[in-house]
């Protein structure tokens, strides 16, 4: 038998080291993004009326095989931690597998955002095989009405359903998506019971922007500030469910993605454990993140829907010296993306950062314009 | 090899220490037939301390260019870009998936006395991962034969 190991003898050295690394991150000072999530593709069968990709077909100019493990290549030799796969929906692209592979092969932490329509028998094992570490899957609702008319095809909840089975039976790190509306506002509590039930690690939730499909209505400021208000609200409901359980839902001080781990087996595993999010509060634009674009241009988070520079000929250090995150670093701007919506630009601070709901609203004076699109629903074509 | 047991056998039989040394010496040559590494070039030392027996162990894995070496002993801190001290049974729950390398390192079970640098890390992850998924797909060297080497395509 071995010696069952004292603490103290594994205490010679700490890693304070990667806390520091962390701290460093959140106050600006990482020489480059310790995560990068990547729309590797635009193509995707569902319609969800939120998609701040406006995903739908494959884009003209997207990478090729060969240029997106060029990019991959630069993401590591950049020290880039962890790869989050997104789309539109990843597993439409044939070589979905071969990058994932490639990017673990590399050494980064690799997850996949999926919708899960395409992850049928074989899939999760083959994600496994590869070394995939996170499979995600979006969700708005238990209720398959709802969920379906969010996505606008029928029968897309079975598909999701399915993948988070799947993934939390093979063993795989699963998360649950949910973008925060009016429709999967109510059905926030039984979400979160049913992915404790099945044995879900963690729920991602998410605010609603008003870019991509979401935007093009006269109300999009106004949809916006609502959409932050019932996001908070959505914490709120999650809070009160969470704590006499022992889930914590973290506080953050802008609303943006917030990742509560469900079935917390330390004090110290939290969700977004992979780059240290428990530990950053605020926008993580050029602190931690960047977004890659199908055709390798980067922007400064998925939502922030502006071009910062391009993995086909620039590096990632390069493009981590943008004047935009440098001003990001520097200032306390509130979400970049918002400054966009509500003033048409990256580069000025979030006005519903700086100023309060009431009056923000009664500035925008009654409501003029459409309720959001609901597209009509289709048959889902993979059940 | 002294024993017909794999390392996981050994390991999980409490032979910890020789159970993971041979799992080092197969990471090491899985590392040495890849092509990727070939191609790509890349420099890394981790020392490796294991606490076993009452004593600490140490071990080291040299990766310069396609060369790869595997050894007992410690080297001089300065010559090391990563030194981890853990037990043998956390690196194989490591190397197996069974635990996070991050989820080893808050809990205390695994601590990095020389902190990499990002790419640094992610190339001690590389060589992880490689050996993991090569194992898993039954794709091991098997050093017995006699026919892992440096260079090996």
């Amino acid at each position: 038998m071995t010696t069952p190991h004292a603490m103290s003898d594994l205490a010679v050295g700490n890693n304070s080291w990667m806390v520091d690394l962390i701290d460093q991150a959140a106050a600006g000072k990482a020489h480059s993004p310790t995560f990068a999530s990547w729309l590797i593709t635009r193509a995707c069968q569902l319609k969800c009326y939120y998609c701040f990709a406006d995903a739908h077909k494959k884009d003209p100019d997207e990478l090729t095989t060969g240029e997106a493990m060029d990019v991959i290549e630069k993401l590591a030799d950049a020290g880039v931690f962890y790869l989050s796969y997104i789309g539109g929906e990843p597993l439409m692209r044939k070589d979905i597998y071969q990058l994932i592979d490639y990017s673990t092969d590399l050494g980064i932490y690799t997850g996949i955002h999926t919708n899960g329509m395409l992850v049928k028998e074989g899939v999760v094992p083959r994600l496994r095989d590869v070394g995939c570490q996170i499979l995600g899957v979006s969700i708005d609702s238990h209720d398959p009405l709802i969920h379906d008319k969010v996505r606008g095809v029928s029968g897309s909840l079975v598909g999701a359903k399915r993948a988070v089975i799947e993934s939390v039976k093979a063993g795989m790190r699963c998360s649950i998506r949910i973008v925060v509306t009016p429709d999967s506002l109510p059905a926030l509590p039984s979400l979160f019971h049913w992915a404790r039930d099945v044995g879900v690690d963690e729920l991602i939730i998410i605010p609603i922007f008003m870019v991509g499909r979401a935007a093009g209505s006269p109300n999009d400021r106004r949809m916006d500030i609502e959409g932050k208000e019932m996001f908070w609200r959505g914490l709120e409901i999650l809070r009160e469910i969470g704590a006499p359980l022992g889930v914590h839902v973290p506080e953050e001080k802008v609303a943006c993605c917030v990742g509560i781990e469900l079935n917390p087996s330390t004090d110290t595993f939290h969700a977004g454990h992979a780059i240290g999010f428990e530990r950053s509060t605020g926008c993580r634009v050029g602190k931690f993140i960047i977004n890659i674009h199908p055709n390798g241009d980067v922007h400064s988070c998925p939502f922030v829907h502006s071009r910062i520079g391009s993995l086909r000929d620039q590096s990632v250090e390069e493009i981590w010296g943008h004047p935009l995150l440098e001003q990001a670093r520097r200032e306390d701007m509130g979400c970049l993306a918002r400054s966009i919506i509500h003033k048409g630009r990256p580069d000025v601070a979030d006005p519903t950062y700086l100023r309060g709901t009431e009056e923000l609203l009664a500035e925008l004076g009654p409501d003029t314009g459409p309720a959001p699109i609901m597209i009509p629903l289709t048959e889902a074509s993979a059940k | 090899m002294t024993t017909n047991q794999t390392p996981e056998q050994q390991i999980a039989d409490g032979n910890g220490l020789a159970g993971i040394v041979e799992t080092l010496k197969a990471m090491t040559a899985v590392g040495a037939r890849d092509r990727l590494w070939m191609r790509r070039k890349k420099n890394i030392t981790i020392q490796y301390e294991f606490v076993a027996d009452d004593a600490v162990h140490t071990y080291h894995s040299w990766v310069h260019d396609s060369d790869w070496k595997f050894g007992e002993g410690a080297l001089a801190d300065d010559d090391c870009d990563v030194i981890l001290r853990t037990t043998p049974q956390v690196l194989n729950e490591v190397l197996t998936g069974v635990t996070g390398g991050r989820e080893a390192m808050l809990n205390g079970t695994l601590s990095m006395r020389k902190a990499p640098s990002h790419p640094k890390l992610l190339l001690m992850r590389a060589i992880f991962n490689r050996y993991t998924k090569a194992s898993e797909r039954g794709d091991l060297v098997d050093l017995n034969a006699g026919s892992a080497g440096a260079g090996e395509g």
